[in-house]
């Protein structure tokens, strides 16, 4: 499998106690597959995305990504991990206001080794017409997705997505995962969604519901309902 | 609310522990010097107004007798004294000058031990007697005589112990004076005075200086004039302690607005930052006032604490300071607290931080609460200037770095002032310390001759004329600007052998050869008319500068010898001055100014240990300045740039690609403040020289080695490169968090 997550636990120390954000977490997703993960606040989505980002480390248990185990690796390593292997998206999109759309792009298109063509991109993600604007004159939905075309640009194996249309309006919401959609299927890029919306599980190809820090279920979806038919 | 600012003070302690370090240093600075100058000149002052100081001296051609004395006295009300004085030889070519202890003009004080109270006792200067081990009760052989040493102490008109009143430098090890009874002058007085130059001091008690000078000009030939404000060795105290007073004012002054600033950018930071916490107390009713009360608390308790403990310590180095002066002979300095030093130490540090401070609370607090609670204060616009850069185009990093410039100027800018501040300190040092080395180096290379006398009895320089070359010299006001200043005005044969000035030979009647340290230091230039006013005779001369001759150690005016006595209107022809490469053996007593080559040379180099002590002072606190400036600048500034550091390093950004983009690009501003600092420096340390040499002839150029210029801007990158090895670390300390966490 391309991401391999087995037993994974964190645990975090608060004061004179511990708290446990993951509590033996497994499930696995194939290269090009949409993994949806949701559950309520507090569940451990997040942790278990940044996890997998790299970003933070686990307590026990492995994360093996394109084969690379991660979980047991130096911070240098994980820096050239990120660098290669993954994209984010945030909810609140997380541009850096004093550079243009284009160069908020640029700045990702420079750490992969094989960069996609960033006018290509813009085009494909509708942004190419407000390459020359500054984030902050960009509606919300526009901001998303130029940060899901920073994302993309280097080119990377997996998208990590958290909450990307948590901040978003009902019909711009389904404009951004259209968007998703769409690049899932030209790119072929894993990508791992984190909401607490359960009806997204119906565009993923494979669903893992988060509770209490543990795996309630990891299944593959038989039934991929494209964007367009998904109400909530 | 309270809690909190303890919070702040605690959770940021090295921060706030450079702000408080860097007020402090500023105030000392300025608190030290000052208190400890202001000392020296209060006591010289205080001395010369207790001991009657002369209000001037003058040499005339023979001798004022008793009844003249009286005259001038009791009918023009100014008392006159003659300046008896004996120099005798010691051994290791040591000179002691023997003066009267009993005098009604410029009396000695006793600093230590008893007075003169008999023919055998004898007052020394107390720098000779540290300087050749004397102690009080020693008996020293001087001449035929030998005296008890029954106390140090010194005259006003010998504060500035120099053998000659053109001398540069004192030379402890070498001259020095006593003071003895009348016993050993009433003895000598002689018929060969009344054919020689005397000089003798006046105090115009209520007298009137042109009724003064009008009576010697009627009855005698008048040869010099020196009025207290032109003497050297009264005055360059004055001098000399108002280099280092200004210099501390402009350095601590300067520094004291760049840490308003970085402490105003910090607090901006801490407003940002809380930008949703101040929406909630304003909307739950906290008055504005009292958020600026409560913002404002934390700079003005770190510029107070820096302030206070600045202005102690200050208070604590002033008297160590005093010895930064060591040349003069003054009694024990008396340092005083002034109200202006209180005020500058105390009240312009809070005055500044306060008004700082409060404009930017209170622009960020202008916003609505509801503004706020959407986090308005942290919000980022983007200005026109940067948008207007956008369509520059350029490589991507370049534009990356530009940008962000652009967006923290103001921080850039203040960076850019310590930087600048602590390269001009660092410039000054060395051009202090190599000037007067180059200053002997010149002497070496360009006086032409061993040694120059100049004589008492005109009529003596006859005796001496096979060894020796004849000139005439007379000290002169050159009228610049309506300012007076001191030149010295030579006469030379054509075809002289110490001068080889070609242009001699070609002078019109009224014309000369200005020293190139004439042209820089009054700027005045070939085909120049000026005026020259003889202070003996009060008339003016016109010249008009037909050449500049290469010749940097003094300010002089040269001309032929015939000219010499045209420009000066006197139809007697005489000679004044031998130059000669051979000490010609003038009896000490029979010269009214002695120079020595090597002698003047040897005590520039005593002078030199002494800078370089205090170059090597300021280049540690320069370098300190910049490595504090830097780091807390750079520190604030990634302060506001954590959350989208955080998240290029998210993306992948190694930490040395992160400091590349956001942090070196400062060299760019160290680069350019260092080049800025060159010119500023050498100006700066021209300005330092010409205050000390202000009532001289002599000039010393401000002058840096290429290797101290290496060394220097050597200082400037490792300061620079020290605070970025700091700032490295804390890039590295940013955490994803910052990132990830929500934000609208």
């Amino acid at each position: 499998m391309f991401l391999d997550v087995k037993s994974l636990t964190k645990k975090y120390k608060s004061g004179e106690r511990d708290s446990l954000a993951l509590d033996g977490v497994t499930f696995s997703a194939d290269t090009g597959e949409v993994c949806v993960i949701f559950g309520p606040s507090g569940s451990g989505k997040s942790t278990l995305m940044n996890i997998i980002g790299g970003i933070e480390s686990a307590t026990s248990g492995s994360v093996t990504v394109d084969g690379i185990e991660i979980t047991n690796k130096s911070s240098r390593a994980l820096i050239e991990y990120r660098r290669k292997y993954v994209g984010f998206v945030f909810q609140f999109y997380n541009l850096i206001p004093n550079l243009t759309i284009r160069e908020n792009i640029e700045i990702c298109a420079r750490l992969g080794d094989d960069p996609l063509d960033m006018d290509v991109l813009m085009a494909k993600t509708g942004v190419k017409d407000q390459e020359d604007k500054f984030p902050s004159q960009l509606s919300g939905g526009q901001q998303q997705r130029v940060a899901i075309a920073r994302a993309l640009v280097k080119n990377p194996k997996i998208l990590l997505c958290d909450e990307p249309t948590g901040a978003l309006d009902y019909k711009t919401s389904k404009d951004v995962l259209k968007l998703f959609e769409e690049i899932n299927r030209a790119y072929r890029v894993t990508i791992v969604m984190i909401t607490h919306n359960e009806a997204l599980k119906r565009m993923a190809t494979r669903v893992v519901r988060v509770k209490d820090g543990k795996a309630l279920s990891a299944e593959v979806n038989e039934n991929v309902y494209p964007v367009d038919q998904i109400v909530w | 609310m309270n809690k909190r600012i303890l919070r702040d003070l605690k959770a940021n302690v090295i921060k706030n522990a450079s702000f408080v370090f860097m007020i402090m240093l500023s105030v000392m600075v300025i608190v030290g010097f000052n208190r400890s100058m202001d000392g020296y000149a209060q006591t010289a002052r205080g001395f010369y107004a207790s001991n009657n100081v002369e209000d001037g001296q003058f040499s005339v051609l023979g001798v004022i007798t008793r009844s003249q004395e009286n005259y001038i006295r009791d009918e023009l009300g100014t008392l006159t004294e003659r300046n008896d004085s004996i120099d005798y030889e010691l051994e290791e070519n040591r000179v002691i000058r023997l003066l009267r202890a009993n005098r009604e003009i410029n009396e000695p004080i006793v600093t230590r031990g008893k007075p003169v109270s008999s023919d055998a006792e004898m007052l020394i200067d107390e720098k000779f007697a540290d300087a050749n081990g004397y102690e009080i009760g020693d008996r020293v052989e001087i001449g035929r005589h030998i005296y008890t040493v029954s106390g140090f102490g010194i005259s006003p008109d010998y504060v500035y112990t120099i053998r000659n009143m053109s001398d540069v430098l004192n030379s402890p090890k070498t001259f020095g004076v006593g003071y003895v009874s009348d016993y050993l002058f009433d003895r000598v007085e002689t018929e060969k005075i009344y054919n020689e130059v005397n000089s003798y001091s006046y105090k115009l008690a209520e007298g009137n200086f042109d009724y003064l000078f009008d009576y010697l000009r009627e009855n005698f030939e008048l040869v010099d004039l020196v009025k207290v404000e032109d003497n050297s060795r009264i005055n360059t105290i004055f001098d000399d302690v108002g280099g280092p007073k200004k210099m501390s004012m402009v350095m601590g002054g300067l520094l004291i607005f760049i840490v308003s600033f970085i402490i105003s950018i910090s607090t901006a930071n801490g407003i940002k930052r809380e930008s949703q916490v101040i929406g909630i107390l304003l909307a739950q009713g906290f008055d504005k006032k009292e958020l600026v009360r409560h913002y404002l608390t934390l700079p003005m308790i770190l510029t107070a604490i820096g302030s206070a403990v600045g202005y102690a310590a200050g208070v604590l180095i002033s008297a160590p300071l005093i010895n930064i002066q060591t040349e003069y002979n003054v009694p024990a300095i008396q340092l005083k607290d002034s109200a202006y030093l209180m005020l500058i130490g105390l009240g312009t540090p809070l005055i500044i931080a306060f008004l700082t401070a409060n404009v930017t609370i209170s622009r960020f607090l202008n916003k609505t609460p509801l503004s706020l609670l959407r986090g308005a204060a942290s919000s980022v616009t983007v200005s026109n200037v940067e948008k207007r850069f956008n369509r520059l185009g350029g490589p991507f990093f370049f534009r990356f770095r530009v940008k962000n410039l652009l967006r923290e100027k103001s921080g850039f800018i203040v960076l850019f002032s310590g930087v600048f501040l602590s390269a001009v300190l660092l410039n000054m040092a060395f051009y202090i310390r190599d000037s007067a080395n180059h200053y002997i180096t010149t002497l070496q290379n360009q006086l032409p001759y061993q040694y120059m006398y100049i004589l008492k009895d005109f009529n003596a320089t006859s005796d001496f004329e096979k060894k020796a070359e004849k000139t005439v010299i007379k000290n002169m006001k050159l009228l610049i600007a309506g300012d007076e200043k001191s030149v010295l005005l030579q006469g030379l044969a054509v075809d002289g052998r110490y001068y080889a000035i070609d242009a001699l030979e070609r002078l019109d009647d009224r014309q000369v050869v200005i020293s190139t340290a004439l042209r820089k230091k009054f700027g005045v230039d070939i085909g120049d008319e000026l005026a020259l006013f003889d202070q003996t005779k009060g008339e003016e001369y016109a010249i008009q500068v037909a050449d500049v001759f290469d010749y940097d150690v003094g300010q002089i005016i040269f001309t032929s010898y015939s000219n010499f006595f045209k420009i000066t209107e006197n139809p007697a022809r005489y000679y004044n001055a031998l130059l000669a490469d051979e000490d010609l053996g003038v009896n000490e007593n029979d010269a009214s100014a002695y120079v020595d080559k090597t002698g003047a040379m040897e005590s520039i180099d005593a002078l030199l240990d002494m800078l370089r002590v205090m170059s090597s002072l300021i280049i540690s606190v320069a370098v300190l300045i910049l490595i504090i400036v830097v780091y807390t600048l750079m520190q604030l500034i990634l302060e506001r740039e954590k959350i989208n550091i955080s998240m290029i390093k998210l993306f992948g950004y190694r930490d040395n690609e992160i400091n590349a983009l956001y942090t070196r690009g400062n060299i760019m501003n160290v680069l350019t403040a260092f080049a800025l600092s060159l010119p500023v420096s050498r100006l700066a340390a021209q300005k330092f020289y010409d205050g000390i040499f202000y009532n001289m002839q002599q000039y010393l150029e401000a002058y840096i080695e290429k290797s101290s210029l290496i060394m220097s801007f050597a200082a400037a990158l490792a300061g620079y490169f020290a605070s970025m090895l700091i700032i490295k670390r804390s890039v590295g300390k940013i955490p994803f968090s910052e990132a990830i966490k929500n934000r609208e």
